[in-house]
This record gives structure tokens, C-alpha cells and sequence, in this order.
């Protein structure tokens, strides 16, 4: 009886496999994949923050033991370095990176904007350069960059800021070393044990390697969507005007660089284009591997190209300005990504079946 | 209708040996009181009950309330203790009810955490409450002796294995469809990303693994439940229950569901079985050791009462799952008539959802956030389901409002994608979402799909 039923079965398997010929090749080396993207993309993204950071920070102690006009510039010079290298890091926000107990994700530690200008000048009036406090928003990145740039001055009124007032000083220093401790440790800890243990975890389930890639690679695109686009150009219901000064880099101006930026690196991670090695293996690749994957590329790159067209056709000037004065053109590039979502979103993860949430889901 | 009296009333009152009941009994208690505190000690209390901001309601149980934190762990507490007291039979009837309504009610609070076998364990809870199965081998028992009973009419075991060849056969039908069978889907996204797994890893690669699994699936779900029925198959098929348990319980996130059905389809197992499986226990549970001398079948309600019970409760576990056979189009699509109807993994399913909301002061239509107040799992399950959608869009409404906003439209654009196919629109992105209600009527504003 076993016999036949089985034979049956295979017959029917034999039938289907001539009529349903896929061409898709299910030969995906996602151990492979895991490999290149740590040995590629990520951590050499992560040194290279880490010592653009470090080259910040002497170059802000160098202004602190020397206050003038052309170290403030030497160190707005090197912050601009670190800010762009943080572009390619902002969406490792895992593994070393995430959350633990009370200290939360890197991202929310080093690079949380808008900055509250008034907690800031508050903390240095008071004398109080602790750090000891969850206003995380009064320092990181971008409140070196509020105090390295000021509100529209020059360098000369910068730097009379910090003749007025000698807390200011050793308020940015405190924040420059938090933030290389910071960034330091997460380094560390990415060349020492999370090299292999990124690489060892190559399931697909909730918390398997892929998923924590994937999952902070897909926040990171929500949250330039809608931190750096859409809360800043007013699109959220009952926001009834812009808020250009929320932008990311809104004291340095530099923050159309930061978003294209930003999103080159997204780009690069789904292509598998890493700052070193010339093996490409990223979700593209995967996604060649599966079935409707060819589907889902084409769909991807092009949209990938209506969102470079979006920023492309951006004048040449800060976002906070260009949301005043060209607000259709900053509002194609949230809509363009708008319109992207689903192919990074349900799409890719449905495709490649990755685990997105805990719960349980409706199994026999 | 010609009905075979003697064959229903020997099916229905001929009187068995009760050690299959209490079985059964010991193993519900004992797997519900498990998953109940894997349940808290995962913090899953806190994630589905506590840090939520809004809870998506079931179609007719709108009403049923979340409570404040303490009350939901307390809710749990109880949970824990009257799955306890079934597992020993002590004071059964009140543990039973107690566990039907607590768990049924932490059940109905939010619509996303739908499962097939939550509603399986209310039916059984609630099947639970009126059969005698703490009539031997219980506290309850040691307690009275005279209510002992060795025996039971035959029943309140049938029924149980009523409900489980229902959930095995149903789930098997369900699988007999185009995507599943012919293209082996979504079998083919679901073992590739499996490949890690030892040993079985490397198959899970082939193409033709995927259309194995699909068919013999489909062929174990749909006889399975009957192979049980025999004493010449049923350990085999009992055999194939546990590796095809195993085998998804390693592959999906399931939870504690294959434990579940792997000991609840014990029950098929003779008299002689459960009397060992019951010595087993009795070695740490000095209770099951009381052996009372008797041999009095105590059936407390009329033959007729139990006849037309039974007969109301077997027609609608056996019609119901069909409904959606009512609503016209894809109805893995459409979801409509979907749930409680056994259909268990059966696809690959994903949306991307964006609501946009449209305050009448200003004329603005603003684009909302989802994980402003969903979480992940919730976000994931409204994103592809058309009445989680309308739910969403009126607490949208009620949000921006408190928020002093003039919402006189709720709009989502809702593209999903089915069996990897590329996503498509669920639904017309223009459409006011505000002005649709959900009712058992077809939801004509859902799009067809398309391929």
C-alpha cells in the first residue's frame, strides 16, 4: 500500500516539474552573503566612522587648546567627514549597535535631530557637562554640529561664543569623547566576536543575522522617508506647516549631501556594493535566486532611478532652504520613495521569507 | 432522512472505558499550562496587552474589553491555575469554565493575533466543560469518591476526535489549490529559507522538495485524521504526525502548536494506552492512584438533549469553514470567510500599507506613520487584511480628532504581494475608507486579483 502510495506521488511530482519549469536556480549562499556584507560592507563602514570620529575629535581638542578662527574651521572641516561616513553606518543599528537595557540603539545615542538648541545652551550655562541625562538630543553628532557651526554665524561669531563662555568648550569636548567611545566600542566589537557570530547565524527566522540586517536596513529607508523628508516638508496629518530646521544637518547646511547620501548607501547595501572588495552579493543577488525575484529587480531599479531623478532635480542648496523655496521638488523625492516602500518593504522580505516579528504565526 | 439509530446510539451511548478522557484531560492541562507560561515568560502579556495603543477588534466581539496590566497578568495567573487544576481534576468544572473564558477572552482582545489554534483550544476548553472527564484518576475524585466512574457513554470522547479529524481534514482541503499544488507555493519561498538546517538543509534547496512537501502535506492533512480511526493504521499515521509536526514546528514559527495536536491526537489511542500513560503520572500525582470500586455511568442530561447538542455542534463545525465558498473571487485574497476554517500556512502573503488622512480645516491630507501605533506583528497582519484595514482607518479618525483635526477622509494605498507574485493594490487608493462598515455581506471594494 506504501509503495503505491508513494509512487503516486512521485508520478504527480514528475508531471509537475515538466509542465512548471522554473528557471530560478535556488543556489542562494546566504553564509556567503553574510560573509561579504560584514567583510565588505559593514565593518570597513564602521572603521571608516570611526576614525573620521576620532579625526574629529582631535581636531575639536586642537581647537579647545587653541581657540581660533582656522581650527574652527579645520574641526567644521573634519565634522562634515564624520557625518558623511555616518551615512553609511546609520543602518547597522543592530547587533553591537542595538539596543541594551538602558542604553539605546547607536543611532538614538550619536546621531539623534532635530537637536534642542535650548537644552544645549542650557546644560553649558549651568555647567553641567555630565551628559548624565536621556536629552539625547542635546549632543551626539548633531549637537557638535549646532555647536561647531551656531545658528547662521560665521566662524568669527562662533568662536566669540566660545571666548564668552569657556563651558562651551568642555561641553563639546564631552560630547566629542561620548561619541567616540561610542563608536569605538561598537567597532570593536564588529572586528572581534560579531564578525563570525553575523556570519554563524545564517537562518532566516526572527533574529537570525538577515533578519537584523534587514530589518534595520528597512527602518533606516523609513526613517529617511520620514525623518529627513517628510516631517521636515509638514506631511504628517495635522501638521499644518514645514519644519525645515528639522532637517538632519540643518547647522552645517550640508543636509541634501547627507540625505543622497544616506541613500546611496541604502542603494549600495541592496546591490551589494561594499567600500571594499569587488564581490557583490546583496538582496539583489538574493533576490536573483528566487522565485519572482527577476520581477521584483526590475520593478526595484526602476523606481531606484525615479528616486535619484527626485534628488537630482533638487537645487544645489540646503534642504531646510530648498523646502521654503522649491517645496514640490523636496516633496517629489518623498513621494518617489513613497512609492518605493513596498519593493524594500513587504515585497523583498515576502519574497525571501525573512522573519519580521516574534508572534507566532498560524502553523498546523 | 433514514438514520441507523443503533449506529448513532452506539456512537453517541455505548459506554467505554473513561481512561481516553482522562488522558486527554491530563495532556490539555498539561499543554495549556505550558503554553500559558511560555506565553508570560516570553513578555508576550506586555506586548500584545500592555504596549499596545490600539487593539484591532473581532467581527461580532467588539465589545470585549483589554484591561489594565494587572488585571491581564492576573487574567494569566488564573489561566495558569485552572489549566493546573485540569491537568489534576481539581474542581474541574469550575477550571474548565474559568480557563474557557479567560483564554477565550485574551483571545478576542486583538483581531492581529488571530490563530487557528487559539480558536482550537477555545473549542476544546469549551467542549471540556461539559464532559466527565475528571471522573476518575482526579482530586476531584479522592475528594468524592461517589462520583467516581469508570466508565463514560461513548460520546464525550468521539466528540474530541470529531474536532481534530475536522482540523487535520479541513486543513488538507484548504491545501488542494492551484498555487499550492501546481507550483508548489509558497513551499518554494519557505524551504530555501530554510537551508540552513542540518542535514534536511541541502534538499530544502531543490526545487523538488518544495513540490514533495506540498503534496504529501495536502495528502497527510486530509487522511490523516481517519488513519487515527483504525487500530491497524493508527500508529503509523500517529508516526507520521509527529515527524510532520516536528518537521514544521523546527521550520515556522508556530509557537506551541505542534506540541499541542502531536499529544491532543493521542486521544485515538485504545483504553489500554491512556491507562498506562495515567500510571506514568500517577507516579508523581498520588491523586491518580485512587482506584474507586465502581461501576456506575452517571449521564447527568437527557439522550435527546445531548443528541440535538451534538447534532447543532457537528453541523456548524462541519458547515462553517465553507462559508467562504459564499464570496465570490480569491479568498486568500480577499480573506473573506478565511478564518476559522482550519486554513493553516497556506501562503506567502505581505503588504505595504500608507494611510493618508485628510483634515477638512486645512484641506491637508497627511501621510501617517504606521509605527506610530502599531506594532511590527500588527502593522504586518493589517497591512494585507481588508477588515484590519477599515478598523485602522477609523482609529485614525478618532486619533486625529482628539489631535483637534477635521477627518473627513481615510484613505490607504495597499499594495500586496501573494505567492510571490508582484504586489498589487488590495484595494482602490481613492476610495474613503471611512464611509465602508464590515459586515458578513462581500466586500465589493476589494480589487480582483489579478493573475
Amino acid at each position: 500500500m506504501y509503495k503505491t502510495f508513494s509512487l503516486i506521488i512521485l508520478l504527480f511530482i514528475a508531471s509537475c516539474q515538466s509542465k512548471d519549469k522554473g528557471n530560478e536556480n535556488n543556489s542562494f549562499n546566504r553564509k556567503a552573503f553574510l560573509k561579504q556584507s560584514a567583510e565588505n560592507i559593514i565593518a570597513p563602514a564602521f572603521y571608516q566612522t570611526k576614525s573620521a570620529i576620532n579625526d574629529l575629535e582631535k581636531a575639536i581638542l586642537t581647537f579647545k587648546n587653541n581657540q581660533n578662527v582656522t581650527n574652527l574651521q579645520e574641526a567644521q572641516k573634519y565634522w562634515t567627514t564624520a557625518a558623511f561616513a555616518w551615512q553609511t553606518v546609520c543602518m547597522f543599528n543592530f547587533g553591537p549597535a542595538g539596543e541594551m537595557g538602558s542604553k539605546k540603539s547607536l543611532n538614538e545615542e550619536l546621531a539623534t535631530f532635530p537637536v534642542s538648541v535650548n537644552k544645549i545652551e542650557n546644560y553649558i550655562l549651568s555647567k553641567d557637562i555630565s551628559l548624565a541625562n536621556f536629552d539625547r538630543d542635546s549632543r551626539g553628532l548633531f549637537g557638535i554640529e549646532y555647536l561647531l557651526f551656531g545658528l547662521n554665524q560665521s566662524p568669527q561669531e562662533v568662536l566669540q561664543l566660545f571666548e564668552k563662555d569657556e563651558w562651551r568648550a568642555k561641553y563639546l569636548e564631552a560630547c566629542i569623547e561620548t561619541a567616540f567611545s561610542q563608536i569605538a566600542i561598537v567597532n570593536d566589537v564588529w572586528i572581534g566576536q560579531e564578525m563570525s557570530s553575523f556570519q554563524e547565524n545564517d537562518g532566516t527566522d526572527i533574529g537570525s543575522s538577515i533578519s537584523l540586517y534587514y530589518n534595520e536596513f528597512l527602518k533606516s529607508y523609513e526613517g529617511l522617508k520620514n525623518f529627513k523628508f517628510g516631517i521636515p516638508l509638514g506631511l504628517r496629518p495635522g501638521q499644518t506647516n514645514p519644519l525645515p530646521q528639522n532637517v538632519e544637518g540643518f547647522y552645517s547646511g550640508i543636509s541634501l549631501q547627507l540625505a543622497k547620501a544616506h541613500w546611496q548607501q541604502l542603494k549600495n547595501i541592496w546591490e551589494g556594493t561594499g567600500l571594499i572588495g569587488p564581490r557583490r552579493s546583496g538582496f539583489k543577488e538574493y533576490l536573483e535566486s528566487v522565485s519572482g525575484g527577476q520581477e521584483l529587480i526590475v520593478s526595484t531599479q526602476q523606481q531606484m532611478f525615479a528616486i535619484d531623478q527626485a534628488f537630482d532635480a533638487i537645487p544645489d542648496k540646503p534642504l531646510s532652504k530648498a523646502i521654503t523655496e522649491d517645496f514640490e521638488k523636496v516633496n517629489l523625492v518623498h513621494t518617489e520613495m513613497q512609492k518605493h516602500t513596498r519593493f524594500f518593504k513587504s515585497d523583498l522580505s515576502s519574497l525571501i521569507g525573512i522573519a519580521i516579528t516574534y508572534s507566532s504565526g498560524d502553523g498546523d | 432522512m433514514e438514520i441507523d439509530d443503533k449506529k448513532i446510539n452506539r456512537l453517541l451511548f455505548k459506554e467505554i472505558e473513561i481512561s481516553p478522557l482522562v488522558g486527554f484531560r491530563i495532556i490539555f492541562g498539561l499543554t495549556t499550562f505550558i503554553s500559558t507560561l511560555r506565553f508570560l515568560l516570553l513578555g508576550w502579556v506586555d506586548l500584545h496587552f500592555v504596549d499596545t495603543k490600539i487593539q484591532f477588534k473581532y467581527f461580532g466581539f467588539e465589545w470585549v474589553p483589554l484591561m489594565p496590566e494587572v488585571f491581564m497578568y492576573a487574567l494569566h495567573a488564573l489561566m495558569l491555575l485552572a489549566s493546573f487544576g485540569i491537568f489534576l481534576g481539581a474542581y474541574y468544572r469550575i477550571a474548565t469554565i474559568v480557563f474557557f473564558i479567560c483564554f477565550t477572552w485574551c483571545e478576542l482582545i486583538d483581531l492581529t493575533y488571530y490563530l487557528n489554534h487559539y480558536y482550537f483550544v477555545s473549542i476544546i476548553a469549551f467542549l471540556m466543560m461539559f464532559l466527565p472527564a475528571n471522573k476518575a484518576y482526579a482530586f476531584d475524585v479522592f475528594r468524592n469518591p461517589k462520583t467516581a466512574q469508570k466508565k463514560v457513554p461513548a460520546f464525550s470522547i468521539n466528540i474530541l476526535k470529531f474536532q481534530l479529524i475536522v482540523v487535520y481534514f479541513f486543513a488538507g482541503i484548504a491545501k488542494i489549490n492551484y498555487d499550492w499544488l501546481i507550483h508548489a507555493m509558497p513551499l518554494k519561498i519557505w524551504l530555501p529559507a530554510h537551508s540552513d538546517m542540518p542535514v534536511l538543509g541541502a534538499f530544502f534547496k531543490q526545487e523538488i522538495t518544495a513540490y514533495l512537501f506540498s503534496w504529501t502535506g495536502m495528502l497527510f492533512d486530509v487522511f490523516v485524521g481517519f488513519l487515527l480511526l483504525f487500530s491497524s493504521t493508527r500508529i503509523w499515521a500517529w508516526f507520521c504526525i509527529v515527524v510532520f509536526h516536528c518537521l514544521t514546528g523546527y521550520l515556522f514559527q508556530i509557537g506551541v502548536f505542534p506540541l499541542v495536536m502531536t499529544f491532543s491526537t493521542l486521544i485515538f489511542f485504545s483504553s489500554n494506552f491512556h491507562f498506562k500513560l495515567i500510571r506514568f503520572f500517577a507516579r508523581f500525582i498520588p491523586w491518580f492512584r485512587f482506584e474507586p470500586n465502581t461501576d456506575a455511568t452517571v449521564i447527568s442530561a437527557k439522550p435527546t438533549l445531548i443528541k440535538l447538542s451534538l447534532l447543532i455542534w457537528i453541523s456548524f463545525h462541519l458547515l462553517f469553514p465553507w462559508r467562504y465558498l459564499l464570496y465570490p473571487g480569491n479568498h486568500f485574497w480577499t480573506e473573506e470567510g478565511y478564518r476559522f476554517g482550519w486554513r493553516v500556512m497556506l501562503f506567502e502573503k505581505a503588504g505595504t500599507a500608507t494611510f493618508y488622512v485628510l483634515d477638512e480645516n486645512t484641506n491637508k491630507e497627511g501621510v501617517v506613520d504606521n509605527t506610530d501605533f502599531l506594532n511590527a506583528h500588527q502593522e504586518k497582519q493589517m497591512a494585507m487584511q481588508p477588515d484590519m484595514i477599515l478598523q485602522y482607518a477609523q482609529f485614525l479618525k478618532k486619533y486625529y480628532e482628539t489631535k483637534g483635526l477635521a477627518v473627513s477622509k481615510v484613505r490607504a494605498e495597499v499594495y500586496v504581494t501573494l505567492n510571490a507574485r508582484p504586489s498589487q493594490l488590495l484595494i482602490n487608493p481613492q476610495e474613503n475608507l471611512l464611509n465602508l462598515r464590515d459586515s458578513w455581506a462581500s466586500k465589493t471594494w476589494i480589487k480582483p486579483l489579478e493573475n
